[in-house]
């Protein structure tokens, strides 16, 4: 399963289905047209509330990540054009900041950042790999 | 609910009753033992009266005369016994007269699923096999609400989950509002939207699930120099426990208002931490006096 859900952690469960199924779809290991489970099969095999199910879809058609065709299904969509990108753009590198305080407590200097952001990103292109293979 | 009051022999068991469950949602009930969950679930049921107050189940209310009512309701508690002395075809052909919407088919792949066969007397069925029959009984004659007491008590995870399973699925196929009281904290993390907490006979707190976990947070501080006072009697602060140099906060509602007071302070660390739904309960209670030694129901 594409999915992994732990109920105990902070984080709303809602918020662990939709960050689980963009991160499927960004490794590949789900893809646009794909058939999504509907609401009633995910929430039963993965014992997981249905309201909260259906409050993740929602978000998730919001965000076109998923398209519901009337009579047919839930599927992963195509690549949308997001007319916020550059704003999210702009998060990713706030987000890069709040690294980079972390690094420097670390006493980490630019090459070990470079080297890690390296390895990491080459591990992401494995994993995405294995699941095309 | 509204002002429900209920006494056994003079003794009040559940008092200023305000409760409401929207329609579809499955409802985490959870409290101590003995704080009143199944009293409050036999009360729904129409099982018993209350003493004062009133009470509506599916926009009617409950009272006496509610043969029709009664029908769609259905209750399942893992404590009940079912006729020992039948077989279970025979129990399930016996609930079949009961309830007009049953549906014989979905009997039929349930029992299969769960393994229960046909032939089997209920008195040779485990605890868990029974707890099973129940619910295939609850899912069969499709109610509209499904009262659950302490479902999961005595499964191994596996038929637990299959439990829970069935109960997701039914309700999600059927808009069934579902009412699961438990004391098992994960049971609830896993089926409910919604919840009530139940203490000493009073509702201490109910709400969207995820609106109660984002309800409480904790902060981690570290102030140099003498403990600002200031802090403690923020009304929004639940707990500071201190030890050295480090204190955690306990904070009900927004978090922000209290780190940027403790930033005033020149604290040099301010630092949210995560408060699971178990520790949350905790401090809950906490607040309503309930001590320590008597909050071992929820440790694990």
């Amino acid at each position: 399963m594409w999915l992994s859900i732990d109920p105990r952690s902070p984080k709303p469960v809602y918020q662990q289905v939709i960050d689980g199924v963009r991160e499927a779809v960004a490794k590949g290991l789900l893809e646009q047209g794909d058939r999504m489970p509907s609401v009633r099969e995910l929430a039963a095999k993965m014992t997981i509330n249905h309201n909260t199910v259906a409050r993740a879809y929602q978000e998730l058609e919001r965000e076109h990540v998923i398209e519901v065709v009337q009579g047919r299904g839930t599927f992963i969509a195509a690549a949308f054009p997001h007319p916020d990108r550059d704003e999210r753009v702009r998060a990713i590198a706030a987000r890069m900041r709040e690294l980079l305080v972390e690094a420097h407590h670390l006493q980490m200097t630019d090459d070990d950042l470079m080297e890690l952001f390296r390895v990491t990103l080459n591990e992401w292109h494995q994993e995405r790999r294995r699941a095309h293979s | 609910m509204a002002g429900v009051e209920k006494r056994f022999r003079g003794y009040p068991v559940l008092h200023g009753i305000e409760w409401s469950v929207p329609a579809g949602r499955v409802c985490g009930l959870i409290g101590p033992n003995g704080a009143g969950k199944t009293t409050l679930l036999r009360l729904a049921l129409g099982l018993l009266l209350a003493d004062k107050g009133s009470i509506e189940v599916l926009g009617e209310p409950m009272g006496v005369e509610n043969a029709g009512l009664r029908q769609r309701v259905h209750y399942v508690a893992s404590e009940r016994a079912v006729a020992p002395a039948f077989r279970v075809d025979e129990w399930i052909r016996y609930a079949s007269l009961a309830y007009p919407r049953w549906d014989a088919s979905r009997a039929v792949r349930m029992l299969e699923a769960l393994d229960l066969a046909p032939r089997r007397l209920i008195r040779e069925l485990s605890g868990g096999q029974r707890t099973s029959l129940q619910v295939v009984v609850a899912a069969a004659a499709r109610p509209d609400l499904l009262l659950l007491d302490e479902p999961t008590n005595g499964l191994d995870v596996l038929v637990k989950t299959q439990v829970l399973r069935l109960v997701i699925d039914m309700a999600a196929a059927e808009g069934t509002t579902v009412i699961v009281a438990t004391h098992h904290i994960e049971d609830v993390e896993r089926l409910a939207d919604h919840l009530a907490v139940l203490h000493d006979g009073r509702l201490i707190a109910q709400g969207e699930l995820d609106a109660i976990k984002a309800s409480m947070h904790r902060l981690q501080v570290v102030i140099p120099g003498d403990w600002p006072a200031e802090i403690d009697q923020d009304p929004s602060v639940v707990r500071v426990e201190r030890q050295g140099k480090v204190a955690l906060i306990t904070v009900e509602g927004p978090i922000e208002p209290v780190a940027t007071r403790c930033r005033a302070h020149g604290a040099v660390l301010v630092e949210p931490l995560d408060l699971d739904l178990t520790e949350i309960f905790r401090i809950m209670l906490g607040k309503e006096g309930y001590t320590r030694a008597q909050l071992q129901w929820n440790a694990r």
